[in-house]
């Protein structure tokens, strides 16, 4: 169905200004409703609108909303990681870890299939935590029994094992950054294993951020570990 | 995209002051955290414990994540509001307060950056602002009648009283006519509770009023340093001459703390310090170093008012090399956890080339297609983080459609070369730099630079290096000295020599420094010049060599950083030896005796620094 360009033009003009509601969108005569109904679903199937939560964002530039989401789960995920306790998805205080209310749903989206937090399900209700709470579901995921001697793991690593382990060793230093090789000393994996998680992972995927390091300083065993991205050697690793 | 200018073409922060434009939302929480402590230096009604506060430590998690970009961000945005003192790396421990004191008078001897029309430097206005204060107290106090009392204190707390030369201000006049007289002799020992304030509005007072080009101006900025200058100056300008002919090292630091004290108690007056030690992977070649800036944070934080100090460094090294060798005690004057430094992100990756393109004057809409969605989403999958340098290394590349081309080490040194050449202020008498000469390049291999802790050398020396015979070189590095402290100092070098303490003690001159003995000194003159004949070996470098030098001691600073990942800081090193060979020579070499105009060295010696300088540095032209 051909739509009449002026009721586009119209809802691309408010869109300009700011996400809005449907009512705010679809605020016109009767005569006009239908023609800027039309409209509105034609921007929809074409992507240059996103409905996310009840509210319809501009996507242009095309992916700016996929950064915006970006943004706003980098800025849930550090909310969440400085709440110890379980938080409903549907509540105020996890509106509080991002700047648009609207994007939260998405923001949390994203963490969850990043594994960066966990959602559990009480009387109905939805609660989400950041995985760095949950020590005893990490020991699951990554089959650690005890702290002691612990035999290398045949298993694949997850995501959660990772980072139970970079947090372990990030809490004894200073700094976000922590060198591969203690990183795999902390897992008991083999390095190999580990590299080749990283690439899959961090390098592929950008699940975290690998760096240089000093090199000069570095030891011949962090200098081992070491996964080359972008044509250099890298130390480090950040989540 | 090829174009003969690169955008993203200079990846490395020389001088914080000129670091180009910045991404506002790239590190704004480290960059609004600091400026909130800061300014709580100077908001009314805070608790005394937070106008001491903690030293701010920034970690980067790699280097090229803009440390020395912060502190250029921290001048744009305190500009007018404090005294920001670049702090490079000291070389000596027992000196460290001598190093952190001219960094501060060289900062405040420089360009007012808020007021730049009136071409000012800090200190002027600093002591402008000190005697007005003075005089305002004293009149407070009603120790001096003046008529109209409560508006002339009014005009001096106003800011509106300049004693520059030049300006005619009625009470500035007065002022400057009476402030001598009539105001010093009431100031007493201690006003606003500091100690010798009667020397320090002297000093202030000719900072503020004689002019840069005056001989009490040039005084005062020496009395600042606690560097002596000629006995009839001190008088004539009311300083009392206290200097004693020798003075070991921990006096002088001792003095020059001091100095950095009272300039901090002075500083409410004008604006508070922002000390901010760059470099620091550099106090991580020796272990005294870091235990030495350790001991240096810790008594900044504890004693010196109106300044925060803010420490940036790379988290593996600073880590594993200097936090470990900082005591219990130091570590707990740091503000903890550290802030760090954060890489961009794909959200900011557009406004960073936007940035840069701006600054290189591109058009924005090349800009807008430079910066391709596919490219970037290539670069930045899901949370990734690259840290500024290197997201630039990869827009170079991009720009020129090739892979960016290391830089040769001789283009680096070229370089920096260009770039002290360009500022003669630079190329002033830096201890700091002759202290790393000796220190990294000139020990041969399996000798090293000692602190001269050895009884029976002459007064100043602070290092020994053996020389191939094995004979014992002493270095001394100071900016100037009294007729009477050169004539102890040679009489003193002899008697070394002749219990076999030493073979020479060697002393590096800049061209900015007097001849030596100069010509005034008709008693002494022809002792000293004597005694420099024989067993003191002053090296007189000419600017081209001074240049070299300093511009050797950037590189290597910059290889140690881990700013340039291609070169080993060995390699480095060897490569300065060579390009400084000349040098090393004339100072392993016979002592020559200085000459009026400069020094010059025997033939052979002189065209080798000269072939080394050539090598890098073309022939000025004739004009």
């Amino acid at each position: 169905m051909e739509t009449a360009p002026e009721e586009r033009n119209a809802l691309l003009e408010l869109l300009k200004a700011g996400p809005r509601s449907r009512t705010e969108l679809l605020k016109v005569s009767g005569a006009r409703r239908q023609a800027r109904l039309a409209a509105l679903e034609e921007l929809l199937a074409q992507g240059t609108v996103v409905k996310l939560q009840r509210r319809y964002f501009l996507d242009e530039p095309r992916g700016s909303i996929e950064r915006l989401i970006e943004a706003e789960a980098d800025h849930l995920e550090k909310h969440l990681h400085s709440l110890p306790e379980l938080v409903a998805r549907s509540g105020m205080k996890i509106r509080r870890g991002v700047q648009d209310p609207a994007l939260v749903g998405a923001a949390l989206d994203r963490l969850l299939q990043m594994g960066q937090v966990v959602q559990l399900e009480y009387n109905g209700e939805k609660l989400c935590v950041h995985i760095a709470h949950l020590p005893l579901v990490q020991r699951e995921a990554t089959g650690r029994e005890s702290p002691g001697d612990v035999p290398a793991r045949e298993e694949s690593l997850s995501y959660p094992a990772v980072y139970e382990a970079y947090e372990q060793v990030r809490v004894r230093q200073l700094g976000s950054a922590v060198f591969i090789a203690d990183l795999a000393g902390e897992l008991k994996v083999p390095l190999a294993k580990l590299q080749q998680w990283i690439r899959q992972e961090v390098i592929a995927s950008g699940r975290g951020s690998l760096d240089e390091g000093h090199w000069p300083a570095a030891t011949e065993a962090q200098r081992e570990a070491a996964v080359e991205h972008l044509g250099t050697k890298r130390l480090l690793i950040r989540f | 995209m090829n174009s003969p200018i690169n955008p993203f073409e200079s990846a490395v922060v020389r001088n914080p002051k000129e670091c180009g434009g910045s991404v506002a939302s790239l590190n704004k929480p480290v960059l609004d955290r600091i400026t909130q402590r800061f300014l709580l230096l100077t908001a009314e009604n805070v608790p005394k414990y937070l106008r001491r506060p903690a030293a701010q430590l920034v970690l980067s998690p790699s280097p090229g994540y803009g440390k020395s970009h912060l502190i250029g961000r921290l001048y744009h945005e305190l500009g007018g509001m404090a005294t920001i003192v670049h702090q490079t790396p000291f070389q000596s421990p027992a000196l460290v307060w001598q190093a952190v004191l001219n960094h501060t008078v060289n900062e405040l001897c420089s360009i007012d950056e808020s007021q730049p029309a009136t071409g000012r430097w800090k200190i002027e206005t600093f002591a402008n602002s000190v005697i007005c204060r003075v005089t305002s107290e004293i009149l407070r106090r009603g120790l001096l009648l003046f008529s109209h009392a409560a508006e002339v204190i009014a005009m001096l707390e106003s800011g509106q009283v300049s004693l520059h030369p030049g300006t005619n201000h009625p009470l500035a006049l007065t002022l400057r006519e009476i402030f001598l007289t009539a105001i010093l002799p009431l100031v007493g020992d201690e006003v606003f509770g500091i100690r010798a304030s009667r020397t320090w509005s002297t000093a202030f007072f000719h900072l503020a009023g004689a002019g840069r080009e005056d001989e009490a101006f040039r005084a005062s900025v020496a009395w600042l340093r606690y560097e002596p200058f000629e006995t009839e100056h001190a008088e004539a300008f009311g300083f009392q001459n206290r200097v004693p002919a020798a003075e070991n090292l921990s006096q002088i630091n001792q003095e020059c703390w001091l100095r950095l004290l009272g300039l901090c108690r002075w500083s409410y007056a004008f604006r508070p310090f922002l000390f901010c030690f760059d470099q620091t992977e550099d106090y991580a070649s020796r272990p005294e170093l870091a235990m030495t800036l350790g001991t240096a944070i810790r008594r900044m934080t504890d004693e010196l008012p109106g300044q925060l100090t803010l420490v940036t460094a790379n988290q593996d090294i600073w880590q594993s090399r200097i936090w470990s060798f900082i005591d219990s005690a130091g570590q707990a004057r740091f503000d903890l956890p550290p802030l760090e430094l954060k890489g961009v992100r794909r959200i900011e990756a557009r406004e960073f080339i936007r940035v840069k393109m701006h600054d290189a004057q591109v058009p924005d809409e090349l800009s807008a297609r430079f910066a391709e969605d596919p490219w970037l989403d290539e670069l930045f999958p899901g949370n990734r983080e690259i840290a500024a340098r290197e997201f630039m290394r990869l827009c170079r590349a991009r720009w020129d459609n090739q892979p960016p081309r290391p830089e040769t080490p001789d283009s680096i040194l070229q370089r920096h070369v260009a770039e002290f050449e360009a500022t003669a202020k630079k190329l002033v008498y830096d201890p700091d730099a002759f202290r790393w000469l000796v220190s990294e390049i000139l020990p041969a291999d399996g000798t090293k630079a000692e602190p001269a802790g050895i009884a029976g050398l002459p007064p100043y020396a602070e290092l020994v290096l053996p020389d191939p015979e094995g004979n014992r070189l002493v270095f001394a590095f100071f900016r100037e000295l009294q007729h009477q402290q050169w004539r102890f100092l040679v009489a003193q070098s002899e008697r070394a020599y002749d219990a076999a303490q030493l073979r020479k003690l060697v002393i590096f001159r800049t061209p900015e420094q007097a001849e030596i003995p100069r010509p005034g000194w008709a008693v002494s003159g022809p002792i000293i010049r004597e005694g420099l004949r024989k067993h003191v070996h002053l090296i007189h470098l000419e600017v081209k060599e001074v240049a070299l030098l300093y511009a050797a001691r950037e590189f290597y600073l910059e290889a140690r950083a881990g700013d340039l990942p291609h070169f080993d800081e060995n390699e480095v090193r060897r490569f300065l030896r060579d390009r400084l060979s000349g040098l090393c020579d004339l100072t392993f070499g016979p002592v020559l005796p200085p000459r009026q105009g400069g020094f010059k060295a025997p033939a052979g010696e002189e065209n080798e620094l000269d072939q080394r300088t050539g090598e890098i540095v073309p022939p000025e032209s004739p004009c």
